[in-house]
């Protein structure tokens, strides 16, 4: 079976290890990052069918790397998942207007959900 | 009569938990219980994470004991005290919280509370369990003058 690859970016070490192991158990392959610092280039070498991404990480922050990915020509067909504590209906639409395709707040998802969107997403 | 266990049965029975009812003492003596997630290797050295502003790991700088049952419904109880050592080399830190993920990865749909927006910093711990028993919740029959539960010996005492 053709597992498909995820790029995670969670700075949470034990929400991000949780999360990978959910994924792949899912068949994802997964790619975990802690900060926002390496998701680009790691985008450009990897090309992950999805990336599933924090907003508030040391380093860079998922905003700016959801522009940056955004603003290549290499990774911004990439669809970008972003899953954040952060809740606020002007985060949201920020994100949304950068170009993300979905948006789970933290407190209010069931990792099931964001394995069936992603199984959805890639199939 | 109710059953008695074997050091391998009780191994794979905590192996296959990954929830843990913890008392541990804060300062002036205070109990604190809590619930936690943990990972077991093969010798019976257990393995716990939390956040590290916690008023657990306030509590485990002021008094290292911990003891700790795991229990299923129908089939069996177990009770262990131990002494608990914090785990400060990096890269073994992470690869514990990599276990406890993978214990925490059975569980039907668990996801922590997020409790800050900002990823939690980790203290991670390993228990050298130096008491443990077991009773089997399987059996109906009840006993007199003795005691239900089987008492392990983890590790020679030579």
């Amino acid at each position: 079976m053709i597992k498909h690859k995820i790029l995670l970016a969670e700075d949470d070490l034990f929400l991000g290890k949780l999360s990978q192991k959910k994924f792949e158990m899912s068949d994802f392959s997964v790619l975990f990052l802690k900060d926002g610092v390496d998701v680009l280039s790691t985008a450009k070498k990897e090309k992950p069918e999805v990336i599933v991404l924090d907003l508030i990480m040391p380093n860079k922050d998922g905003f700016q790397v959801l522009a940056e990915l955004k603003a290549d020509e290499e990774t911004k067909k990439i669809p970008v998942v972003v899953v954040s504590a952060l809740g606020s209906e002007e985060d949201i639409n920020k994100v949304l207007a950068l170009g993300a395709k979905k948006y789970f707040i933290k407190s209010n998802v069931q990792l099931s959900e964001i394995i069936k969107y992603l199984q959805a997403l890639v199939a | 009569m109710p059953k008695t266990y074997s050091k391998q049965e009780i191994l794979s029975f905590l192996q296959k938990t990954s929830l843990m009812s913890v008392a541990l003492c804060q300062k002036d003596n205070k109990p604190l219980s809590t619930i936690l997630l943990f990972a077991l290797d093969d010798d019976f050295t257990l393995y716990f994470a939390t956040i590290s502003s916690s008023y657990k790991a306030k509590a485990i700088e002021n008094n290292k004991n911990i003891s700790f049952s795991v229990w299923k419904p129908e089939e069996m109880l177990v009770q262990a005290n131990g002494v608990v050592d914090q785990i400060t080399d990096q890269k073994a830190a992470e690869e514990v919280v990599d276990k406890i993920a993978e214990a925490a990865a059975s569980l039907d749909d668990f996801w922590p509370p997020v409790l800050q927006i900002k990823g939690h910093d980790y203290s991670v711990y390993k228990v050298k369990i130096n008491w443990l028993h077991a009773l089997d919740l399987s059996s109906k029959n009840l006993v007199e003058k003795t005691s239900l539960f089987t008492e392990v010996e983890l590790y020679d005492k030579t």
